[in-house]
């Protein structure tokens, strides 16, 4: 059973313009299409340039923000709806579940596990629609918890994570309270500590302020409060990048140990690639909101397909000084704006191999290997797998 | 069989005052700059790379001040008889140093969008550096800054010298201040950290091109940052600071194959690598000092794995164990091989 399963997610910015009136102008199209999933104990890595959507993936996962479009079910169940307006989620049900024949006339065998469950919440509902969306949107409350409990994220810079008014007792006891993982202040007080020795803490820090840290140890704090609570998913949005190298691996070290006691799913969110062939097994490379390579770490980083991936990895420095970079692969230019991307393939302005069609069409996601996909025409011989790749 | 140094920095230390105590920011550091030498200086966050090579600029501002030492810099900016001699940097009063700053020492900064005036074009400010500097007109300088611009990879110099810096991307603002630091054909270039807060494929065009025009304007460069993969990529020569001191300082390969100081050491074997494939990366434990009245000893003491009794009495010095290979450390890695193995095993 997959712990996270996000489907064709959406995440468009609008731009406003005017005085008084605003109207819509334009969007940013941050995240466009995305699908990928995390099984337990797994992690997949989120690589990209800066404005690439990697973090709106990881704040979308969360529910930080409302989602355009796209689904993102979690054990199966689907999740999209319980953040959204009344009326939004409403509309979302019925037309997602309830306006189709299909649970009316469809055979119950053929749906998918999370259909399932709506199915059996449609029969519960005499076979109404309305009273089944009402009887769904009034649990979305308390699945709201439920979902706050099972996910949670660490930010990448804990200065601003974490409340400086606040002591490292106060923060960690507040989610164990609300979650009701503790009966009283003084259980969650000896939970807190045990939590703090866990993460490489000693338990009297718990009654200091974020500012007597170091950078590292707030990041510790920071991870601290986001196990508190035993979430299966975690969602880390550049951990390390405010860190310095040997306070790095520290923390990396860390993560694959909790990953190990938690059985928790991570999604590693990063624009440093040798961070992300170390800590996942599954990568997924984003260009301008879309993910142009996915599949197998290894594979990714040895074989290399698309040539933006190529490009990313050949202007990663090595920390060898005989070994020279691959000057061939490198490009030029920048990343053009996410507001007005190019027609066709995103990357066919700095794309070496370009040919006719990449101006033209957007490349689907063809399956090179068993577990390696690449959005690039040039692999248009390989079996096409469309956007649900898996 | 060498030839003169350019810069010679000898026991520089620069202090800064505060309510709290002193904080010692560089303690003892020496090194030579000969021509065309690329000299990396890399450390983590607060070890003094920065205040260092600020300090061989003359911007260190109240409260710091140079507590000892000598910046000797080979120029005839001063000699009365066109002659080149050795002036003493850290002795040269505030006012003078605009005459070296910028002519002499062509700084780069991390961020762009700082060092940049958001008010004026790029002409502009190209322009003034250029006339401050050399004899000419405004409108040689205005070639001159079209050429330069061109030189750094902008396309279509002529049109982008009258844009503001808010109309340039991030690469091609850096670019900007590389051709400014360029401009009046300096000895010295300094680069503080002037890929970091770029993105990786156009960090890989700016150290390129960094690479390109220090053979070109033959000029030799300070090229300091935190990343030990972009210092592999830049410099002839390393040298590893931790807690304001300079804990070793070799050429480029020796420091990766043959680290001596067990900090460098631990600092290659943490750091995930993109090439191979790694199965455990070894942490150093602890925090990195404070600066705020530390002991008279090692920085990384309290973190080393080697410490030896004599580290807990006195500070070692940097000390040339090797050709051209200093090390600050009692108990120095003589053996390399062996400890690779074994922490392999």
């Amino acid at each position: 059973m997959k712990l996270l399963e996000v489907k064709n997610l959406k995440k468009y910015f609008p731009i406003k313009q005017g005085f008084l009136v605003e109207r819509v102008v334009g969007f940013v199209k941050a995240v466009d299409d995305v699908s990928f999933s995390v099984d337990r104990g797994k992690t997949i890595g989120i690589v990209g340039e800066s404005g690439c959507g990697k973090t709106t993936i990881g704040k979308s996962i969360i529910r930080l923000h409302e989602v355009t479009d796209g689904e993102m079910l979690i054990d199966e169940e689907d999740t999209t709806f319980y953040f959204m307006r009344r009326r939004r989620a409403k509309q979302y049900l019925r037309e997602k579940y309830f306006d189709t024949s299909r649970f009316n006339n469809g055979d119950s065998s053929e749906f998918k596990p999370y259909e399932k469950k709506m199915y059996d919440v449609y029969n519960r509902a005499d076979k109404n629609s309305a009273k089944a969306i009402d009887y769904l949107f009034e649990k979305a409350d308390q699945k709201k918890r439920l979902l706050r409990r099972k996910a949670q994220i660490v930010f990448q810079d804990p200065m601003s994570s974490l409340n400086p008014r606040m002591t490292v007792g106060q923060m960690l006891t507040e989610p164990l309270l609300f979650h009701r993982l503790a009966k009283d202040l003084d259980e969650a007080i000896e939970k807190v500590k045990d939590l703090l020795v866990q993460v490489g803490l000693k338990p009297y820090h718990v009654d200091r302020y974020p500012h007597q840290f170091s950078g590292g140890q707030r990041q510790r704090i920071a991870v601290a409060r986001a196990i508190s609570v035993n979430p299966d998913l975690i969602v880390l949005d550049e951990p390390t990048s405010a860190l310095d190298v040997s306070v790095q691996a520290q923390i990396v070290n860390l993560f694959e140990k909790l990953q190990e006691q938690l059985n928790a799913g991570y999604v590693f969110i990063s624009h440093n690639l040798s961070l992300v062939r170390f800590i996942s097994q599954e990568v997924s490379v984003m260009y301008l909101g879309r993910i142009v390579e996915q599949g197998n770490s290894e594979s990714i980083f040895k074989n290399p397909l698309h040539p933006y991936t190529k490009a990313l990895l050949a202007a990663a420095p090595i920390p060898d000084p005989k070994k020279k970079r691959n000057r061939k692969d490198l490009v030029g230019g920048q990343v053009p704006s996410p507001i007005n991307r190019p027609s066709g393939c995103f990357f066919n302005p700095r794309c070496k191999y370009r040919m006719d069609i990449c101006t033209k069409e957007y490349p689907p996601m063809f399956r090179v290997d068993e577990n390696h996909f690449v959005a690039c025409h040039l692999y248009s011989t390989s079996q096409e797998q469309g956007g649900e790749s898996k | 069989m060498q030839e003169r140094p350019i810069l010679s920095v000898k026991n520089l230390s620069t202090h800064f005052n505060m309510a709290e105590g002193v904080v010692k920011a560089v303690q003892d550091v020496s090194f030579d700059l000969h021509r065309d030498d690329v000299l990396g200086i890399v450390g983590e966050t607060g070890s003094g790379k920065s205040v260092t090579v600020k300090t061989i600029a003359g911007m260190t501002d109240n409260p710091g001040f140079i507590a000892g030492g000598e910046i000797l810099f080979f120029t005839d900016e001063f000699s009365k008889t066109g002659e080149k001699e050795y002036i003493d940097l850290a002795k040269l009063p505030k006012e003078s140093f605009s005459r070296v700053r910028g002519k002499h020492v062509g700084m780069i900064f991390q961020d762009p969008m700082t060092s940049l005036d958001p008010m004026y074009t790029v002409g502009n400010q190209m322009i003034e550096t250029i006339v401050h500097h050399k004899k000419v007109t405004e409108e040689e300088a205005k070639e001159r800054s079209i050429r330069l611009l061109e030189q750094v990879g902008i396309p279509k110099p002529s049109e982008r010298i009258n844009d503001y810096p808010f109309q340039l991307s991030g690469g091609q603002r850096q670019r900007v201040v590389i051709a400014i630091a360029l401009s009046c054909d300096p000895e010295i270039l300094v680069a503080d950290e002037p890929s970091t807060a770029l993105d990786v494929t156009v960090q890989a065009q700016i150290l390129e091109l960094m690479k390109d025009l220090q053979e070109q304007f033959n000029s030799s460069m300070i090229f300091i940052t935190h990343d030990m993969a972009v210092i592999a990529e830049i410099a002839t020569k390393i040298s590893v600071m931790y807690g304001s001191y300079q804990m070793e300082m070799a050429d480029s390969l020796e420091i990766f194959e043959n680290s001596m100081n067990p900090y460098t050491f631990a600092l290659l074997e943490c750091i995930p690598r993109l090439d191979i494939k790694q199965d455990q990366l070894l942490p150093i434990p602890g925090q990195p000092p404070v600066m705020l009245n530390p002991p008279n000893l090692c920085p990384f003491l309290p973190r080393c794995s080697r410490a030896v009794d004599k580290c807990y009495k006195e500070l070692p010095k940097l000390e040339q164990l090797e050709d051209n290979h200093f090390v600050r450390c009692w108990n120095p890695i003589t053996n390399r091989v062996l400890l690779v193995k074994e922490a392999q095993e």
